[in-house]
């Protein structure tokens, strides 16, 4: 006979009082890690979703970026880079105003490995009455290309008016009876027509072209242009990027992107990717508020099981010391000490707690499974992740704790009882 | 091998003081059985619960065995009980869930004991109880509970037995079994105090017990 025989064989004899202590311990041990379970099958489904957004937005977005690098490395750019002073509203009226910058720009910004550029055409414009003709017209000094020293020089882009040389728009030489072999005087001088246009229906058409050089003596302006137009840029990085540098390699220089659909494109979808991961921002956010919800709710849940199936344990354990009077003052009588009936109830108390432990072990881990088998982004890996031996032992500590814990008391009652008491009662 | 001195036992019930023992003084020697008789309430249980180390007495002292138990430590009192003392009562006190062989091998959870089943069989065939071994208390017959109660106060071989109206539940027969053991047991050379209110003729000596005095 020993201690685990005597624990066994009442365990067995009152079996429904031990069942009772089985379920109220299997139940708490099965809510609390059912529980932590389940919030991690939360948390790792969230966690997994998200992971996949992010993933296929990375895909996405590393496809756009290729998209743009293809696109910028295919298309070319144009700037026209302008004096910083002009206002934006009278240029796109006149293409015409009394600020200027160096030429030497051009070339400055063919060296400076920013940007590569095809072509350059400094122009210098100016809206002035012509003195012999008393005629309001536009004069544009023009040349043909500074060529860029990273490519071979290029046939030139616009036709180049030589130096001596004018070139008239159709309004102005067909009401001024102008012929092609005329010599026009303008501002003092004389210029050989060297080209008369057809009508083009524009600003042109009042428009008078010599050579940059030429204009830039007639208006006191030597190795000075109105604007910059730098054809055919290639570039690595983005317009923005360049147009930036650009503005910090030319000081006092303004710089206009001229028409280009295609970048637009790419760079508002390279926004709307920026959006999605702001939305995605968002959703981690809200995910992990849902979480947080559920785990305030698990620790007020949790802690009331607890407490309820521990009070129920408490009060198994009360009735059971109770109904043992007879018993404890009869192992009294014949010699066990009061460790000895200690240890009788508190043996129980873990045997059982061990048992709920496992069972609660079995139940937490079976049951979140079942529930948060519709979860999204779960893999069957997450759902058996519960079947852990550090849950089991766990679970079969906290369950033998609980019930040493609840029963604590009413062992040391049985312990205490008087056996003279206990024997002298019927 | 017993001995009380001018002991006392007061109760504090609602009803004031009880005085269940009022200075008693005997002693039980080695091969005596002491008959104590009295009526109801003179406080028979009370001196043998205070004999029995289980109840300490007011004022006087008890001796077992040349020693008194109340000066021991109360491990020390449960260690007495399990090597020198055996009870029977008048209810049995049978441990419910355990077999009836069991209930006899109980104080072998205290003092261990290699022949501890051999002398639980021993015992289970001098009580004509080796039909009984596995059956838990509640399929006994009323004769048979004493019986195994009884053979439950001898499996340690005590020195003392203490008997509290153990034949008050028995028909004739087992109740003659009962008290030819407690007779056999002093003349091996045990000592017996039986607590009767009824006369029986075994008893080597019989002492009178009245509003707890002798
Ligand atoms: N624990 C106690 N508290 C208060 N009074 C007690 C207690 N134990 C015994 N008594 C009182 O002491 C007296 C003696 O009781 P005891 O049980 O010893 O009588 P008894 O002679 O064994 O009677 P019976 O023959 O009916 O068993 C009684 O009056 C009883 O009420
Ligand atoms: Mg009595």
């Amino acid at each position: 006979m020993n201690l685990w025989r005597l624990i066994q064989k009442e365990l067995f004899f009152r079996w429904r009082g031990s069942l009772a202590a089985l379920v109220a311990v299997t139940l708490a041990a099965g809510t609390l890690l059912g529980t932590l379970n389940l919030l991690r099958l939360h948390e790792t489904s969230a966690v997994n979703i998200l992971a996949e957004k992010e993933r296929e937005t990375k895909v996405r977005g590393a496809a756009l970026r290729e998209e743009l690098r293809k696109a910028t490395l295919k298309l070319s750019f144009n700037l026209l880079i302008l004096p910083e002073q002009i206002d934006l509203k009278d240029w796109y009226a006149d293409q015409a105003s009394e600020y200027d910058l160096p030429e030497s720009y051009a070339q400055k910004l063919a060296e400076s490995g920013v940007v590569t550029v095809r072509h350059f055409l400094p122009t210098i414009h100016r809206k002035l009455v012509w003195p012999e003709q008393g005629r309001t017209i536009l004069l544009t000094g023009t040349r043909g290309e500074v060529a860029n020293l990273f490519k071979n020089p290029r046939k030139p882009l616009v036709q180049p008016v030589p130096e001596g040389g004018i070139v008239l728009g159709h309004e102005l030489h067909t009401s001024l009876g102008i012929s092609p072999d005329d010599t026009v005087p303008l501002m003092g001088r004389d210029f050989a027509v060297h080209r008369l246009h057809e009508e083009r229906g524009s600003k042109d058409d009042i428009t008078v072209w010599i050579s940059l050089k030429d204009a830039q003596e007639l208006l006191g302006k030597e190795g000075r242009v109105s604007s910059i137009l730098a054809l055919e840029c290639l570039c690595a990085t983005g317009v923005e990027r360049v147009r930036e540098e650009i503005q910090k390699l030319l000081p006092g220089t303004q710089v206009l992107e001229m028409g280009s659909r295609v970048l637009a494109r790419a760079e508002t979808r390279i926004r709307a990717g920026k959006e999605t991961k702001a939305l995605l921002k968002e959703e981690a956010k809200q995910q992990a508020k849902l979480q947080a919800g559920r785990e305030r709710l698990a620790a007020v849940l949790v802690p009331l099981i607890m407490v309820l199936c521990g009070g129920w344990i408490g009060l198994l354990s009360f009735t059971s010391a109770r109904s043992r009077r007879d018993e404890i003052g009869m192992l009294r009588a014949v010699g066990f000490g009061t460790g000895r009936v200690l240890m009788i109830f508190i043996g129980k108390a873990v045997l059982i707690g061990f048992l709920g432990g496992l069972f609660g072990y079995v139940l937490g881990a079976a049951l979140p499974a079942i529930f948060a088998r519709g979860l999204e982004g779960l893999t069957s890996a997450n759902l058996v992740a519960g079947w852990l031996l550090t849950n089991l032992l766990q679970a079969v500590l906290a369950a033998a704790l609980l019930m040493v814990i609840a029963g604590w008391i009413p062992a040391l009652l049985a312990a205490r009882t008087d056996p003279a008491e206990a024997l002298r009662e019927k | 091998m017993l001995k009380f001195d001018n002991v006392t036992k007061t109760f504090n019930g609602p009803q004031g003081e009880i005085k269940a023992l009022d200075a008693v003084s005997f002693t039980v020697e080695p091969g005596e059985l002491v008959d104590i008789r009295g009526p109801s309430g003179c406080g028979k249980s009370t001196l043998l619960l205070t004999a029995g180390t289980l109840l300490q007495p007011t004022t006087g002292t008890v001796t077992i065995d040349g020693e008194d138990p109340y000066a021991l430590s109360p491990n020390g009192r449960s260690a007495l009980r399990a090597s020198t003392i055996g009870f029977v009562f008048q209810q049995f006190h049978l441990v419910p869930y355990l077999s009836v062989i069991d209930n006899i091998l109980l104080p072998s959870a205290v003092r261990k004991d290699a022949r501890a089943h051999d002398r639980a069989l021993e015992l289970l065939n001098r009580f004509g109880l080796e039909h009984r071994g596995h059956h838990v208390p509640a399929q006994l017959s009323v004769g048979e509970r004493q019986r195994t109660a009884l053979a439950r106060a001898l499996f340690n071989q005590p020195k003392l037995l203490l008997a509290d109206e153990p034949t008050g539940n028995l028909d004739p027969e087992n109740g003659e079994i009962v008290l030819n053991t407690l007779k056999n047991f002093a003349a091996e050379g045990g000592a017996v105090l039986l607590v009767t209110h009824d006369t029986t003729d075994c008893a080597t000596r019989t002492l009178q017990m009245l509003n707890g005095a002798l």
